[in-house]
């Protein structure tokens, strides 16, 4: 299966079940008794579609709701902490940084009793988010776009700094980004985070440089091809004329 | 040699000595009157292959971005506002390349000029190697873009190789499955790419190799086009021009007469919002499914392809029930139809952007792609009908209608991030219920309108010949039209006066044939 880089790793929206609900012609509906015996087959599939389209949009309304986690109820309990400084630019596929993490002592013990797992994720800053809709924040950590790229899975344990070191993705298209790091309770479902930055999302960004994926033996070959196609234009025209003239 | 005034009858079977030059049965044109889809003989099905497929690859290559867009938008930075640029401008450049085809078709034949177009087009789907920004992108975007105007060099090369009687099913076939490129284009651009990266290449790499299969195939389809095939059946236009046995028109003459015919006008605007609201939807389905609905991206191309491979049959369809309702009810029945067909694609639009599971989105857009589709088939059954001396013209400046409306649609809904897709998509439905209202406009004298009947001593004749000025008439160029108006009689339906009136301003020494 195909996946767009980096979405393996956000949470999967809700999947909705594709099952049609069997009609039961007893009970609630009364039979209708002018419909024969190969209508009732055509009109049992034209209420079985209705109802699955009519089930499909409340269950489509019902998951949003439930098993979601809003991003605005999190407490921020962890630090985060990444090595490139303000106004570095780092370049995809080469250079390295080194992500840390830990509890915010200032909160109370205890805080942290739930927490098992850290997922931390490369995050799209503000002005790599203008005017482009698929890389849009929501409340909705479901349908939230903001976080796209894993840096590490690890668990949590309760030392002061835990550290990583991520190599940058080549996958990592140029813009500026921040770090932030999910703390996961025993089901899965995010508790807690930290980020690099402000709340505003504002301050020590990174600046990355995405690989432009070009490469000289492409470019041999699209100007291969393109004197190709120009060229047998050309061929047919002056063979076309050669024809004419020894006529 | 021929005498070229001498009227050439369109109907009239040959003597079997001079047919079995031909593989297809032919008339006095030595133009085919059947139809073998399987069969590849020189000329006539040849040239429906070898025209058919050039296109198809052109449509290939013109939408061969969108699908991939989830990957080159952030390859190249592009912003919501380069992206809808660009879609604008793969749309933009055939609007004026529709109408130059058609002259170019009427100089150099419609082998070389499609053939040309391809050729000099297809080094802009290569520069995919080396693009690295939003401007280049949308460069690459409006030159690929031109190649889509050899729709009317299939069209015309279609005219030319087949009677009238197969005439519309030749044209329905090879614009529609040109147009399945669109939607093909969705399926084996993700599909490409996907094998691209199981062999380890990068995705920023992957996207820019990928583009190499649609760009070689459309260089060897052009080039097949010009080896294999032939404008006529008789030969190719250098030659029969020198043997005296073409005549030319005047540019001008035909210009005029074409632009002054107020009904082009009209079915440039309504072809704009169906064949222009096909492709919009070319230019959005894919990335549309993939952000909306959360699909993968070989998922979102299967959608998003379901809705062009619908050419394969709602096209032709579409022309199939034109001729069915012309043969009841005439040109008010070709009117009628392509109004309610248009209109109900409008409605499911509307419908369509306020879908909000990803079932029954699926469910509404092929309902709407074959309304939308059929539409297209409809308008070219009443275009032929418009001119006989400007039929090129006409049918150039319908198809750059065409995309007139892919340009405005997807300025006014599509471009930056004022409206959500859905709420686009919503919008252009309302938008195409406006815009087909003026159908309604649309009256023939001799066969009336969608509201009004025929006038009653109005004849096909007497609209046809009004074509050409007094002058043309003494010389007779005007005959061929006449021939036409005797055919075009069936047009008033069962109900109309079937008795031909012998046409009255016809200098002596021309002879008509008798039916």
């Amino acid at each position: 299966m195909l996946n767009f880089p980096g979405s393996a790793a956000l949470p999967a929206p809700q999947e909705i079940k594709h099952e049609a609900p069997k009609v039961k012609r007893k009970g609630i509906l009364p039979p209708i008794p002018h419909l024969a015996a190969k209508k009732t087959k055509g009109m049992g599939g034209l209420v079985s579609f209705s109802a699955t389209c009519l089930f499909l949009l409340l269950s489509s309304f019902a998951g949003s709701a439930v098993g979601s986690v809003l991003f605005s109820t999190l407490p921020k309990t962890l630090i985060v902490s990444a090595s490139p400084k303000q106004g570095q630019v780092l370049r995809a596929g080469e250079d390295k940084m080194a992500v840390s993490w830990a509890l915010n002592q200032s909160f109370p013990v205890g805080t942290d009793e739930a927490y098992k797992k850290v997922k931390v994720r490369l995050c799209y800053a503000p002005v790599s988010q203008a005017d482009r809709g698929w890389r849009k924040t929501d409340d909705d950590l479901s349908k939230d776009k903001t976080c796209q790229f894993d840096v590490a899975v690890q668990a949590y344990t309760t030392t002061t700094w835990t550290s990583f070191e991520y190599e940058l993705s080549r996958e990592l298209p140029t813009a500026t980004y921040f770090v932030r790091a999910y703390a996961l309770d025993y089901d899965g479902r995010v508790v807690a985070y930290g980020q690099t930055t402000d709340d505003q999302k504002a301050t020590n960004l990174l600046e990355v440089m995405g690989i432009s994926g070009r490469s000289l033996s492409l470019d041999i070959a699209a100007g291969c091809f393109s004197v190709l196609s120009v060229g047998s234009l050309v061929f047919f025209f002056v063979a076309a004329k050669r024809k004419k003239t020894n006529k | 040699m021929e005498n070229p005034k001498k009227p050439s009858s369109f109907q009239v079977e040959l003597p079997a000595s001079e047919a079995t030059r031909f593989e297809l049965r032919v008339d006095s044109e030595h133009k085919a009157t059947e139809f073998r889809l399987f069969s590849f003989a020189a000329p006539h099905m040849r040239a429906f292959h070898l025209s058919w497929f050039s296109f198809f690859c052109c449509f290939v290559s013109t939408f061969a971005a969108p699908p991939l867009l989830p990957v080159i938008r952030d390859s190249l930075g592009l912003t919501t506002t380069d992206i809808g640029n660009a879609g604008i401008a793969s749309v933009s450049g055939a609007v004026f390349a529709r109408l130059a085809m058609g002259t170019a078709c009427d100089l150099v034949g419609p082998r070389l000029a499609s053939a040309s177009l391809i050729l000099l087009t297809t080094p802009a789907v290569y520069s995919a190697a080396i693009i690295d920004s939003a401007s280049s992108y949308l460069l690459a975007r409006f030159f690929t873009g031109f190649s889509i105007a050899s729709f009317v060099s299939t069209q015309f090369w279609m005219s030319s190789m087949f009677s009238p009687p197969k005439v519309g099913l030749a044209n329905g076939l090879a614009g529609g499955w040109g147009n399945l490129g669109g939607g093909a284009t969705q399926l084996i651009m993700p599909l490409v790419y996907d094998l691209i990266r199981h062999t380890g290449t990068t995705s920023f790499t992957a996207w820019r190799v990928a583009f190499f299969i649609p760009g070689v195939i459309q260089t060897l389809s052009a080039i097949a086009v010009l080896a294999l095939g032939q404008d006529m059946p008789d030969g190719n236009y250098r030659t029969l021009e020198k043997a005296g046995n073409k005549p030319k028109d005047s540019f001008h003459m035909v210009f005029y007469n074409g632009v002054t015919n107020y009904r082009g006008w009209i079915l440039a605007l309504t072809y704009g919002y169906c064949f222009g609201v096909e492709l919009t939807m070319d230019n959005i389905i894919a990335e549309y499914f993939y952000d909306r609905f959360g699909v993968n991206l070989q998922t979102a191309g299967i959608i998003a392809a379901s809705f062009g491979l619908a050419n394969i049959g709602s096209r032709p369809g579409g022309g199939w029930l034109s001729d069915r309702m012309s043969e009841r009810f005439g040109m008010r029945g070709r009117l009628w139809s392509l109004w309610v067909v248009q209109s109900l694609g409008g409605v499911l639009c509307i419908i369509l952007g306020r879908m909000d599971t990803l079932t029954a989105s699926i469910a509404v857009m092929v309902f709407f792609s074959f309304f939308v589709q059929a539409a297209c088939g409809l308008t070219f059954g009443v275009v032929p009908f418009v001119s006989r001396r400007s039929l090129g013209l006409i049918s150039g400046m319908t198809g750059g209608g065409g995309n007139v409306g892919a340009v405005i649609t997807q300025l006014i809904f599509f471009k930056g991030s004022k409206y959500s897709k859905e709420t686009g998509i919503t919008l252009m439905g309302i938008m195409i219920l406006c815009c087909t209202l003026p159908i309604m406009l649309i009256y023939f004298p001799q066969w009336g309108g969608m509201f009004c009947g025929p006038k009653p001593n109005a004849t096909e004749e007497v609209y046809y010949a009004a074509e050409w000025n007094e002058n043309e008439k003494e010389k007779g160029y005007h005959s061929a039209s006449l021939k036409f108006a005797e055919n075009s009689v069936s047009e008033r339906g069962k109900r109309g006066d079937s008795s031909p009136t012998v046409p009255a301003d016809v200098p002596t020494h021309i002879n008509l044939p008798t039916v």
